[in-house]
């Protein structure tokens, strides 16, 4: 039986060419014989698909049950073969359309619906063979009719193994439900585990791949010539009441977190709108409610009637919210009517605030958008006077005015941030008019090539490189051109008349099929310039999330990215594909199952010498997708690739096995960053992963994450352990003690672990003696130095200084010390440290000689101050002055009661010697 | 000499090395500033740069013209100048002068201030507070080391001695501690470390501090073991006489830089010539370790081969001659120029000896090592000064009465002190301070003032601080035990009258039998005992910090451990070298001398004197 199932799998695996298939297989008697000649004649290599196939075939299958008709009609989602001969027009020749019949198969059939697994967009007909015996049979509906989800309904009973499902198929002509059953064995090869509705678990040996394969499929959509496919990232965490409905959400690009701000416009006092920080997968990281300065002026009881922690931090500010956004640093931006933005970081701690300048407060803000240039994270509003105001860079705070939009009064019907040539503009349409406001001028402009019945521009969007525009206008047109206007590249007609709610870009780097998604309630439409288009049923409230290469559908319950299937995976994984990584896969697939198929595969790929392009596909491949067991799969059969391979570097292997690892780590839902591989060297490099994993504080997982990937330590741990240890210092339960012993424990003395870095976090947190405790583990003493310098504990500091032996050190100490201390102090200072004083007193002898007299003087040292005085009269010019400090030099040494020296300096030949004449 | 040598000494390591280094970092220091440029330097620095590139290597890479630093305006039209100086304040305020000026007078120019070895912050200190720390590039030209010869390298750092032991200013020790830390990084890892003294512990620590930062390489050592000490540890042997040829020479002609200019009555020319002193050349390698009675001989020996290999050619025939004329005669002609010159050196010596009763000079040092008639000592001492026959040899016959006799009495001191600043003038005055606090000219005092002075201090502060000041002040004021140390050292060898100074049987030859160096002496002790165990009395006596540290690396191969690097903080002098030569030869090491300068007593007090500020 299994002989017979094959033989029908194979068919369709290797057909292209169907009139030569009916040729070949017709002159044939039995049936392994007609597969290997159907490969011959083909000169095409068998490979894994036939779902997507729209094939009609007629075959002759005499060996089996006598001499009986073979014919296979099968639909998979709208998909084609690749190449010229795919699409309906090729097929019109085969006789029997629409009409599968199959002898002899009444045992096997069974088997062979396990072909039809994908539930949404599998559409399996079977026809019953004349005889009819227990074969499904089914009449295909219209052509690209899409199929709904209820038509083919799957039923997993009992676990597995055995499984049973039950497959229940409506023939739309005949009206007759057929019924299909298949029940596995005992798996003795992997599974395919499914979770949710369309996907499902097969365990049979001789099948599993194919349904595997399907799955990859399954979910991919033709739009032009490329699919665009919807991968679940993540069932959210949250449990939001009413959805996303009634609230204001900013997701951040990049995987970032998303924050919530429910019911922004309720303005009742009684209420406040809560906001809410959650990771990308749902996690809340932070919640609280946001007061308005309404409530606050008009109830001040409000207060008391609603206590919360954190209430007193926010009760200064907060007018209504009327936009969010993150900024490139995860910080949470909320621009508020009176037109000040609040500065929040990831966990919901304020930071700063700043205004959008004074005349907002009076006009109000309409509309806010946050967005991101290569200057970092500007701000730009449109205030009720119909103005709109810039600021490029939040980090270095430059508002810009730009000039009025003739003839807009209240809200401009949509406008957009454009960055380009190195200048930030705006884009604004008011009525049938565009506009591009830059910081001087208003410029009218017009798309090229758009339909003058188009009316007027309604929503627009700009893609996330700011290279590419979108206009959609009050007709359901959609216009997709160059973001300087220049271009057109589209015109499709969306047949929508409502506006959409949102209009994301969705292109990713060498996009083939570059589209514009839009949403509606209901419904997600991915619009391509082809004027091809794919439609989505939205089930709930949804938000839209451009990212470099895709876009983020948030909805209530799960999340996902629509992207266009990298053209690498398409080569793979695409029905009836001949690129050598396609045959490499089938190749390892039928390696894991023994068979010696596994080796004429290989030496297809090797006898047109692309196993090197094989190995790179499959590895490439594995980098883009999100599945971990399609990773597998595809990095399994790329190391298989390689053993065949003697001078090849291993390096891409290694490098994307790394990065997977990683990737599919910070993936995990618990952390939450659906990072893709093409995002993650863009902007993410390494230093900004571990930094966002850190800033998340996921420390242990960015330290496994170092350690993994081999940073040098400086880099990598110790920079972990740094941030960690300075985030310990702000834990206010825990003792200074208990801080410190914790900090040393862990820190130990890694490298690049500066123990006066954390102390000085511990100092800006107002605790001064942890700082000093935690300086006592810094090895190198003059890094002690400034942070004591800091903390005023300058004696510490200076002996510290001389501890170190490093002089520039202890003069550093010493000049700011003089410079911070009255004299006498400072002079008292110094005589304790024998050190500093002999350094100071060098610099004073050449520099300031009068400090060095006081220092003298401080220290009652009359001797030495007898000697200064004697200095000093070699360099007096004048006999009488000379005379003068060489008789305060004498009453020094009296007072030194150095006899001598006073007795020698009254005699009268040695006043007047001059310098450099020795005796007489 | 030769009989006692052993035969297994090992190589020295290749000290050139050092030279090329510095060298390329020179050049790289000037490329950096392209174009013509006038380079100012130091006038210390003259020396050493010679050493490291000559005019011409300068010239090649766009220097221009060559001026000292003068401290005085200049006058150079170029629009680029360098600067290459010792990291000075004075030096730095003087090029503040020089840019503010040309500020003041509207001109343009690029400057670059080269400091060598290392620029200290509080040269930037000034360059800030002048205003002018903008308009400077800053840069350092890491010249630690000069080899001076294939066994001698200096940091020539004179002031070291001043700045560290006289007032107490630690700056130098890090530099120190760098050129350590390269000796290590290029002829290490050392396997043992011994040290005595405050400055040398601290430039250990230095050092040890530098090799954890920087990273470790294995590599083959070549040098074992290291002997750092200080100069305070030993004053009284650069407070001898030298008489070692070398030590002689360096005495009357100063040695600078291992070069010296015998003047006109040396040449009998009447230009001075400038000679290399080192071992390229055979004669002077053959005689600078010899007492200078036997130098004569050997020359006059010398002078006799010399004419035998001349008469040689006679009687040869004309190829033989040809053979002779172009290997060997250019070779004698050589040794004959040099042989000339040091005889006429050594006439020169002997002529401004004789003149000044050397005989007796020497005689009163050997009383004063010996501690014997030290009344007729200070007799001659005093007619010394009364004579004015030389300021500073008068001070050095002062300073070594008081370190031997560990302070004058008060009567002595007293008229000493009084005839010697009517000698040489009241600013003298200065210097005398200056010998006290450095302990080399003291007054014996019945109770030590210091003491109470110490304990008054010490209630005022803390312990700690009090510990770090009674150091201080030990260094300030430290007592000389030479009487004690010299007996437990047997550094006065017993029967002098039968020394035979052609066969020294130790190292006291260098002083003509009288007295063993006690910084060679101790050298000696603990190589020999591989630790300071047993030295304990001596280690006391001389003020303590000595310490014996054992390296990472013991299987360094044992030509490298008789290889021993030491290091002298404060100067060293060329008797010194000799002596451990000599050791050397005994024992079957080989020493290499690093040095923060080449010192001698005149020198050494020079350093001391306070007239020149």
């Amino acid at each position: 039986m299994s002989t017979h199932l094959h033989l029908v799998l194979v068919v369709l695996h290797g057909v292209q060419h169907v009139d030569q298939l009916v040729e070949q297989s017709q002159n044939r008697d039995g049936i392994d014989w007609t597969l290997t000649k159907l490969l011959q004649v083909e000169g095409s290599r068998t490979r894994g698909l036939l779902l997507a196939l729209r094939v009609q075939v007629q075959v002759q299958v005499r060996g089996i049950c006598g001499d009986h008709q073979v014919l296979v009609l099968m639909r998979l989602g709208g998909h084609h073969i690749d190449g010229g001969t795919s699409g309906p027009d090729n097929w019109t020749r085969t006789q029997n359309q629409n009409r599968l019949t199959a002898t002899g198969l009444t045992s096997a059939a069974p088997q062979r619906v396990k072909l039809s697994l994908s539930t949404l967009s599998l559409e399996l007909s079977l026809s019953t063979t004349p005889r009819g015996e227990g074969v499904v049979t089914m009449e295909t509906g219209q052509e690209r009719e899409p199929v709904s989800a209820n038509e083919v309904i799957w039923k997993e009973n009992g676990s597995f193994p055995p499984i049973v499902f039950e497959l229940e198929l409506q023939s739309p002509e005949e009206n007759r439900p057929a019924r299909l059953c298949y029940r596995t064995p005992a798996s003795s090869c992997g599974s395919v585990l499914v979770r949710r509705q369309n996907r499902l678990l097969c365990a049979d040996p001789d099948l599993i791949i194919l349904l595997s394969m399907a799955f990859i499929t399954a979910n991919w959509n033709p739009l032009g010539d490329a699919f665009y496919r919807k991968t679940e990232l993540y069932e959210m965490f949250w449990s939001l009441r009413d959805g996303l409905r009634d609230s204001l959400v900013a997701a951040a690009p990049y995987g970032g977190p998303i924050a919530l701000l429910r019911e922004p416009l309720r303005r009742s006092p009684s209420t406040r709108p809560q906001l809410e920080i959650y990771s990308a997968s749902g996690v809340s990281i932070a919640s609280f409610p946001v007061r308005t300065r309404v409530q606050h002026t008009t109830c001040p009881r409000v207060t008391s009637l609603f206590p919360s922690p954190v209430l007193p931090v926010f009760q200064w500010k907060s007018g209504p919210v009327v936009h969010l956004g993150w900024s490139v640093n995860d910080e949470l931006l909320c621009v508020q009517e009176d037109g000040t933005v609040l500065i929040y970081d990831l966990f919901g701690s304020f930071k700063r605030h700043f205004s959008m300048g004074q005349e907002v407060v009076q006009s109000q803000v309409l509309e806010a958008k946050v967005f991101h240039s290569p200057y970092g994270t500007g701000v730009a509003i449109v205030t009720g006077s119909s103005r709109f105001t810039l600021a490029t860079n939040i980090e270095d705070l430059k508002l810009r005015r730009l000039p009025e939009v003739p003839g807009l009064q209240g809200w401009p019907s949509c406008w957009a941030v454009l960055t380009q040539d190195r200048q930030t503009k705006v884009l604004v349409s008011s009525g049938p008019e565009l506009y591009v406001l830059d910081n001087t001028s208003c410029t009218a402009v017009y798309p090229p090539g758009l339909s003058p019945q188009a009316g007027s521009i309604v929503h627009m969007s700009v893609s996330f490189s700011y290279k590419y525009l979108a206009l959609f206008t009050e007709t359901g047109r959609l216009w997709t051109g160059l973001s300087n206007l220049q271009e057109r590249l589209s015109e499709v007609d969306t047949k929508q008349a409502a506006t959409p709610k949102q209009m994301v870009w969705c292109r990713r780097p060498r996009s083939q099929q570059p589209s514009v998604v839009l949403m509606w309630d209901r419904l997600l439409l991915v619009v391509g310039s082809c004027n091809d288009s794919i439609q989505f049923p939205l089930e709930d409230q949804s938000v839209l999330v451009g990212e470099l290469d895709g876009v983020r559908v948030i909805g209530s319950s799960s999340q996902e990215l629509l992207q266009e299937v990298p053209l690498v995976c398409q080569d793979i994984f695409k029905i009836a594909s001949m690129a050598p990584g396609a045959l490499l896969l089938e190749a390892h697939r039928e390696y894991e199952k023994s068979s010696q198929k596994a080796d004429e595969y290989l030496r297809e790929i090797k006898e047109q010498n692309v196993l090197g392009d094989a190995v790179r596909q499959c590895v490439e491949a594995a980098a883009h997708e999100y599945d971990p067991d399609t990773q597998k799969a595809l990095m399994r059969a790329a190391s298989f690739g390689k053993c065949f391979l003697t001078e090849f570097s291993p390096d891409q292997f290694v490098t994307t096995c790394r990065e997977l690892r990683v990737l599919n780590a910070v993936r995990e839902s618990s952390v939450g960053m659906p990072l893709t591989h093409t995002q993650y060297p863009a902007l993410m490099t390494l230093q900004v992963l571990i930094d966002r994993l850190v800033y998340r504080q996921f420390y242990p997982l960015a330290i496994e994450v170092c350690r993994y990937l081999k940073i040098p330590d400086y880099q990598g741990v110790s920079r972990v352990l740094k941030h960690w240890a300075s985030c310990k210092v702000q834990q206010k339960d825990l003792t200074d003690e208990a801080i410190a012993r914790a900090v040393c424990a862990k820190v130990g003395d890694s490298p690049g672990v500066s123990y006066s870095d954390i102390a000085a976090k511990a100092y800006e947190c107002g605790r001064p003696e942890l700082a000093i405790k935690l300086l006592d583990f810094e090895a190198r003493s003059g890094e002690q130095v400034p942070l004591l310098l800091k903390m005023k504990r300058s004696q510490l500091a200076l002996s510290k200084a001389v501890e170190s032996g490093d002089t520039d050190l202890v003069y550093t100490v010493v000049t700011y010390l003089k410079n911070d201390m009255n004299r006498g102090d400072f002079f008292m200072t110094l005589r304790n440290q024998p050190v500093a004083l002999s350094l100071y007193r060098q610099f004073c002898k050449l520099q300031e000689p009068q400090t060095l007299k006081d220092l003298f003087n401080q220290d009652d040292d009359h001797q030495e101050l007898g000697n200064f005085y004697v200095t000093s009269s070699y360099r007096d010019k004048r006999l009488e002055g000379r005379l003068a400090q060489l008789q305060s030099a004498v009453d020094e040494y009296n007072k030194a009661k150095n006899d001598f020296a006073a007795k020698v300096k009254v005699s009268p030949v040695h006043q007047v010697c001059p310098p450099g004449v020795d005796g007489l | 000499m030769a009989h006692s040598a052993r035969r297994d000494s090992p190589e020295l390591p290749d000290l050139s090395l050092l030279k090329r280094l510095v060298r390329d970092q020179l050049i790289y220091l000037l490329e950096q500033l392209p174009g013509k440029k006038d380079l100012f330097i130091d006038s210390d620095l003259m020396s050493p740069l010679d050493r490291i590139a000559n005019v011409s290597t300068l010239k090649q890479h766009e220097v221009d013209k060559l001026y000292k630093v003068e401290h005085k305006p200049i006058v150079s039209i170029s629009d680029q100048i360098c600067f290459l100086i010792r990291p000075r304040i004075q030096t730095v305020k003087w090029i503040c002068d020089v840019v503010n000026a040309d500020k003041a007078v509207g001109k343009f120019r690029r400057y670059k201030i080269i400091f060598t070895p290392q620029k200290f912050y509080a040269c930037e200190a000034v360059l800030e507070e002048q205003g002018v720390f903008g308009d400077v590039t800053t840069d350092e030209w890491a010249f630690y080391l000069l080899p001076l010869d294939e066994d001698i390298i200096s940091l020539e750092l004179p002031e070291f001695f001043r700045d560290n032991f006289l007032a107490g200013d630690q700056r130098w020790v890090r530099t120190a501690g760098s050129a350590l830390h390269l000796l290590h990084s290029l002829f290490g890892p050392f396997s043992k470390v011994y040290g005595i003294g405050r400055c040398s512990k601290m430039t250990y620590e230095s050092w040890r501090e530098q090799v954890e930062q920087g990273e470790q390489k294995a590599r083959h050592a070549e040098i074992g073991n290291v002997f750092l000490i200080d100069r305070d540890v030993d004053f009284v042997t650069p407070l001898c006489s030298q008489v070692v040829y070398e030590g002689l020479v360096d005495d009357i002609f100063r040695i600078k830089c291992g070069c010296v200019e015998f003047g006109p009555e040396v040449t009998s020319s009447d230009k001075s010539i400038k000679v290399m002193l080192n071992s390229q050349d055979k004669v002077f390698n053959e005689i600078r370790n010899e007492h200078f009675s036997n130098v004569f001989g050997f020359l006059s020996q010398k002078a006799r081969n010399l004419q035998t290999a001349y008469d040689k050619r006679r009687g040869m025939d004309i190829q033989q001659m040809k053979t002779f004329v172009s290997e060997e005669l250019k070779g004698l002609k050589q040794e004959h120029r040099l042989l000339s010159l040091h005889i006429s050196a050594s006439e020169s010596i002997m002529k401004k000896k004789t003149k000044q009763d050397f005989q007796e000079l020497l005689k009163t040092e050997h009383c004063l090592l010996e501690g014997f008639e030290i009344r007729e000592c200070i007799s001659f001492i005093e007619e010394h000064i009364n004579r004015q026959i030389s300021m500073i040899e008068s001070l050095r016959l002062l300073c070594l009465l008081s370190v031997t006799e560990n302070g004058l009495l008060p009567k002595d001191f007293k008229s000493l002190k009084a005839q010697y600043l009517q000698s040489y003038g009241a600013d003298h005055l200065l210097t005398f301070s200056n010998l006290r606090q450095l302990g080399l000219l003291v007054e014996q005092q019945p109770g030590e003032t210091l003491t109470v002075m110490e304990s008054k201090v010490g209630k005022l502060v803390n312990d700690r601080a009090a510990v770090k000041l009674t150091d201080a002040f030990s260094s300030l004021a430290k007592k000389s035990h030479f009487r004690a140390l010299s007996k437990k050292l047997n550094l006065i060898p017993k029967s002098e009258e039968d020394y035979d100074l052609r066969v020294p049987r130790d190292m006291a030859y260098i002083f003509s039998g009288a007295y063993i160096p006690l910084s060679c002496k101790i050298i000696e002790q603990v190589l020999e005992r591989d630790g300071w165990t047993g030295l304990e009395e001596v280690t006391r006596l001389i003020n303590g910090h000595e310490f014996a540290v054992t390296g990472a690396d013991p299987k360094s191969k044992s030509d490298a451990r008789r290889i021993i690097l030491v290091m002298f903080l404060g100067g060293c002098t060329f008797s010194e070298i000799s002596a451990l030569r000599f050791l050397g030869k005994e024992k079957g090491y080989k020493f290499i001398v690093v040095t923060t300068a080449i010192t001698n007593s005149s020198r050494l007090l020079e350093a001391l004197l306070d007239n020149n500020i």
